[in-house]
């Protein structure tokens, strides 16, 4: 009779112990799962756009500039942007490089000498800003970072639409 | 027996969770730190190259074969602002070294480029060192360190434009006369200069020719109602071989005077200040058939809206400077912007229906003001032999060298005397 209710209760403790053993040591396994989940997101996002920056500034330190302030054409602008979404200037592919980046969140600065007419364009950077990257359980909002600068290596034309 | 048996086994079944514990504890660390930490040296390394990469492009682009183009080299890219770490630390002070190739053994520091090595110097590698923290790995080290070097490293140099690259835009309408000899490909070899001086002054316009003038049919010096420029004039031989002066009068005669491409005012409005150009050449391209006679009276004040679009639109030295003296002050001028230096196809003429292009050289466009003020060079001359800004006057630019697209300065010059910085490595 003992032995019996001794097994039982037994195996009702030990049942019950793995069961809390379970939820305490599954609560820690998820949150460091989902944790490694966020930053590894992030990081990847991150790198992407340090690439896509990287790449844009690029390309736009090397096209031709062709106003005389530092406001880009809008013909520049939208070139640079085609290559900060899709990585194409011409915007024929339309596939976005970073989910939901949109325009909006491209800031492009034209470092220059000089104005009026001696204004010349001296550096191009490009920066992100505004953009949300959504984890599992967390956003981060990234404010003019990433950012790429490269020096203006293309030609000058200071009268609109060359 | 039955109570302790249970007991013991109920021990270490309890110690047993501990060490599974710890050690998967351990396992998932380091798992994660392979996650994070690589992860975020990942990125930082990204971070890095992008600067380098910059900062190649900005060192290559500042080369124009001497000490003073490799200090203006190293101060681009030591000036360059960038960050790492998310954006959070400063990038600065990176290693800059020079070569005569991207693939040279032996990469010169500023302080080693000696003014005899400058002329090679065509490749720029920036080298930067960054050490980010590392927070999870440390902890399954034996050895444990908390932070490991991230080196990137990027070549960047002029690169010669090749045979077959047509230069759409960007040139400007008059073809400078090389001074060669022999065959076309024996002027091409003479690059990048193509016979001609840095530092004198050459004819983009050349003066008014009169064929009907005395002793014109047996000396080209005498077809022409004012004197060619200082450069030119100095090539002058008596005739035959690099001699500019006898191969205009020899094959383009009267009717040419120096420009390419059209004889319109606006066209070369266009050509001069907007970088535009009727068509595309390319080095062995014959241009006889684009040559024009220009338009003289209009194009005398777009040379000047050019000169002024520069901050230094003046030669410190005045009108009496030399040409190589009035180049010196305006490079060493950190304020200059490069709308002076204007690239220009430079042609070999030698047959009556053939003027090959044999390559691109820059000139300095010239300015009749010592300090402030617009400069009126182009329209009323400044006084001196070769430019008094009458009718018949040249109009003359100093030979600034090789070209290179987006430099505010000279090139280094190699087999066409015009390229481009591209990021190599």
């Amino acid at each position: 009779m003992i032995r019996p209710a001794s097994r039982l209760r037994r195996f009702g403790s030990r049942a019950g112990s793995s069961l809390v053993e379970f939820a305490l040591g599954s609560g820690i396994l998820v949150t460091v799962f989902v944790s490694t989940f966020q930053y590894g997101y992030f990081f990847y996002q991150y790198n992407l756009l340090v690439n896509v920056v990287n790449n844009a500034a690029h390309f736009a330190a090397m096209q031709v500039y062709d106003t005389n302030t530092t406001t880009p054409s809008s013909a520049w602008k939208t070139a640079v942007q085609n290559m900060v979404l899709y990585g194409d200037p011409s915007g024929a592919t339309t596939t976005l490089q970073v989910k939901n980046l949109a325009t909006n969140n491209i800031s492009i600065t034209v470092g220059s000498s000089g104005s009026g007419s001696t204004f010349t364009p001296t550096s191009v950077t490009i920066a992100i800003t505004g953009y949300t990257i959504d984890g599992v359980t967390g956003k981060y909002t990234l404010t003019g970072k990433p950012a790429a600068t490269y020096p203006f290596q293309g030609m000058y034309c200071p009268d609109t639409g060359c | 027996m039955t109570v302790p048996h249970t007991t013991s086994r109920r021990k270490s079944q309890r110690g047993m969770v501990l060490m599974t514990m710890a050690v998967t504890a351990i396992a998932m660390i380091g798992a994660m730190g392979l996650a994070i930490d690589l992860g975020h040296i990942f990125i930082v390394k990204n971070e890095t190259q992008a600067y380098v990469d910059a900062a190649a492009i900005a060192a290559a682009l500042q080369l124009d074969g001497t000490t003073a183009g490799i200090t203006r080299a190293n101060t681009a890219a030591t000036n360059l602002a960038a960050h790492w770490n998310f954006d959070s630390a400063t990038l600065s002070s990176p290693t800059v070294e020079f070569s005569t190739a991207s693939t040279g053994a032996s990469w010169y520091t500023p302080g080693n480029v000696t003014s005899a090595l400058a002329p090679t110097m065509l490749f720029a590698r920036v080298t930067k060192t960054v050490a980010p923290e590392i927070y999870f790995v440390p902890v399954v080290m034996t050895n444990p360190v908390y932070s490991t070097n991230v080196q990137s490293r990027a070549i960047a140099g002029q690169v010669d434009f090749s045979a077959s690259t047509s230069i759409a835009a960007g040139l400007g309408p008059f073809a400078g006369v090389a001074a060669c000899s022999g065959t076309v490909t024996a002027c091409e070899n003479s690059s990048p200069n193509f016979g001609l001086t840095v530092g004198n002054e050459y004819d983009l316009q050349w003066p008014q020719y009169n064929q009907n003038r005395n002793g014109c049919s047996t000396d080209a010096a005498n077809c022409f109602n004012s004197p060619p420029c200082p450069g030119d004039v100095a090539l002058h031989t008596g005739g035959g071989n690099g001699d500019p002066m006898a191969e205009v009068k020899s094959w383009w005669g009267p009717s040419t005077n120096g420009y390419w491409g059209s004889n319109s005012t606006s066209q070369i409005n266009k050509y001069i200040l907007d970088t535009e150009q009727l068509g595309a050449l390319a080095p062995g391209d014959n241009i006889d058939p684009l040559l024009s006679s220009g338009n003289k009276q209009g194009t005398a004040k777009i040379l000047d809206d050019r000169v002024n679009q520069d901050v230094v639109n003046y030669d410190i030295s005045g009108n009496g400077g030399s040409g190589a003296q009035k180049l010196a002050d305006y490079l060493a001028n950190t304020a200059h912007n490069g709308r002076r230096l204007m690239p220009i196809p430079m042609v070999y003429p030698n047959t009556a229906t053939n003027s090959t292009v044999v390559g691109y050289g820059q000139f300095l466009l010239m300015s009749n003001v010592a300090s402030t003020g617009s400069s009126d060079y182009y329209q009323n001359g400044d006084g001196n032999v070769t430019s008094k800004g009458q009718g018949n006057d040249p109009y003359c630019a100093i030979y600034a060298g090789a070209w290179v697209i987006g430099s505010t300065n000279g090139g280094v010059g190699s087999t066409s005397g015009g390229g481009r910085v591209r990021l190599v490595q």
